[in-house]
């Protein structure tokens, strides 16, 4: 399937764009992420440091393949525990204008083909807010399984929030793969009826 | 299909969007239920319907129904 985007490593001039998302309290609203205001000068050093220590964490640029290489967004993985041969998906964050969807399913996608084919991990996890049903049912439709929900364990926005803990095995990501279910129609079909689940079940 | 049957159809990604209140000038993502996970659920309606591969590329240049139902048709 044709992506709309690409990952690639951060590069310092990335700084600018992540500091306007990271100033927007509704786009943070929506990560497992505590929100804050941060300066350039503080956000040079932080790109700086995620790309010069890339050993246990790797931070991804999102870009457009339409032609114009514009950064719309970042994600990584971190804790990467080349033991276990594991790691933790974290932090998605999309620019407001793009955020329709489809771009975060093909940067997902493309983290997962990295995590399992290009580093061999056999074990990927990840986590989102308990209310934030979108989030759920896009990490249910790229096959994460609920291992579980921690209760009340993040502060945000002035009360206690649930966050759901999911994971992903290369068993898991190989099965999908092999019955064409990483393709955007198999996706989309897949994606009322798990917001449906989520919604009737409200767990 | 017509523009209208495509509103009933389309009203159908929704839950809470009663059909009465979309139009073919409705601009679609300016709708309180329009989500993160709505495009999808236009890409499927287009490949049920139609048979027609949407991509999200393609479906950003689409404001309002009618123009997403051109686009579908169109292809």
């Amino acid at each position: 399937m044709s992506k709309s985007v690409y990952l690639r490593a951060f590069c310092e001039q990335d700084a600018s764009e992540i500091n306007k998302w990271r100033n927007n309290p509704k786009v943070m609203s929506l990560t497992c992420g505590r929100f804050r205001y941060v300066g350039l000068d503080m956000e040079k050093v932080w790109v700086h440091d995620k790309i010069m220590n890339n050993i246990t964490e790797e931070y991804f640029a999102i870009c457009l393949m339409d032609g114009s290489d514009k950064i719309i967004g970042y994600q990584c993985i971190r804790n990467i525990d080349p033991v276990n041969r594991s790691a933790h998906a974290a932090g998605i964050v999309i620019s407001p204008e793009y955020q329709d969807g489809t771009y975060m399913l093909d940067a997902s996608l493309l983290l997962l083909e990295y995590a399992f084919i290009h580093i061999g991990l056999n074990r990927l996890t990840g986590s989102c807010l308990r209310q934030h049903s979108d989030s759920r049912a896009m990490m249910e439709m790229l096959g994460f399984s609920l291992e579980g929900i921690e209760r009340e364990s993040l502060y945000k926005e002035h009360c206690y929030m649930d966050v759901c803990r999911y994971s992903i095995l290369y068993r898991d990501y190989t099965e999908i793969l092999r019955n064409n279910g990483y393709t955007l129609k198999a996706i989309a079909k897949r994606a009322a009826t798990i917001r449906k689940q989520l919604k009737k079940n409200s767990i | 299909m017509e523009i209208k049957d495509f509103i009933y159809k389309f009203a159908e990604i929704f839950d809470d969007t009663d059909v009465a209140t979309l139009a073919p000038d409705t601009k679609f993502r300016e709708l309180n239920e329009w989500s993160s996970l709505s495009a999808l659920g236009v890409i499927a309606l287009a490949d049920e319907e139609f048979g027609v591969e949407l991509n999200g590329t393609e479906m950003r240049g689409a404001n309002t129904i009618q123009s997403l139902f051109d686009l579908i048709t169109s292809k």
